[in-house]
């Protein structure tokens, strides 16, 4: 999964893989895990940005064509 | 009749401008949980969402309609809106009620007007957004058409399903704020 940040200014943009920091940032226990290990594992990774989308610091985006839907089983 | 607890239930609102496919989009997601055995089409006035007589006519969603479906367990209500202006007190009504917000984006137009009110309205009820690019496989539709003006510069990025924020609460029109 690519993510796209935006800076504190809301103009800033950069691109890469969706981080571990990222998920972990919206869940105390996951950023716990964080520290102690340095990195999530897959399922962690996407409690943590589950718990970052309902918190509206994630934007998920899907992207469809007109017959088959990529919506991702995994939020 | 299955009955639900309250954590395995989620009402989910399908938002846009009009003609962005929300409710082709909610009629594949039916299919796709088998909540309906067959894939309903909005020109042929068979989706679930789109009954009346005067939508199927005029292939517009007039008034917000529900639908659901169980995704793992999980009975997910569909609301699918109106993405007509003249409608848009019924898109109100649904985002007040729904859990979530699914932002549909058609990859030929872009964010739209319809698409940036009800982006602010998700906003101000606090509602958890995800956004679906729509229409990817048309012939002018493309990522490199609907990307952020600020990303443009970045054209060799794959553009699978990924994931944005902002630290401050982001503005989707503004980010959004594709060419057109």
């Amino acid at each position: 999964m690519t993510a796209i940040t935006f800076g504190d200014d809301g103009r800033t943009v950069s691109i890469g893989e969706v981080s571990d920091e990222l998920a972990a940032e919206a869940d105390d226990r996951l950023m716990e895990q964080f520290f102690e290990a340095s990195t999530l594992t897959q399922e962690e990774l996407l409690v943590g940005l589950q718990a970052a989308t309902a918190a509206r610091r994630v934007f998920p985006l899907c992207v469809r064509r007109q017959r088959r839907t990529w919506v991702s089983s995994r939020f | 009749m299955k009955v639900y607890d309250a954590p395995y239930i989620r009402n989910v609102a399908l938002v846009g401008h009009s003609g962005s496919r929300k409710t082709q989009l909610a009629s594949a997601m039916l299919f796709d949980a088998d909540a309906v055995n067959r894939l309903g089409r909005v020109d042929e006035g068979t989706t679930v969402t789109d009954f009346d007589g005067e939508e199927i006519a005029r292939r517009h969603t007039l008034s917000a309609s529900p639908a659901y479906a169980e995704w793992k367990k999980t009975k997910i209500n569909l609301i699918d809106t109106p993405g007509i202006a003249n409608f848009f007190s019924d898109t109100c009504c649904a985002l007040r009620v729904a859990d979530a917000a699914v932002v549909v984006v058609d990859a030929l137009h872009g964010a739209e007007v319809i698409t940036e009110k009800v982006w602010d309205e998700a906003a101000a009820l606090d509602l958890p957004c995800v956004v679906v690019l729509n229409r990817l496989d048309r012939e002018r539709g493309g990522v490199c058409n609907v990307r952020s003006s600020r990303c443009r510069a970045r054209s060799d990025e794959p553009w699978s399903p990924f994931s944005f924020r902002s630290a401050s609460r982001m503005n989707c029109a503004e980010s959004l704020t594709w060419s057109r």
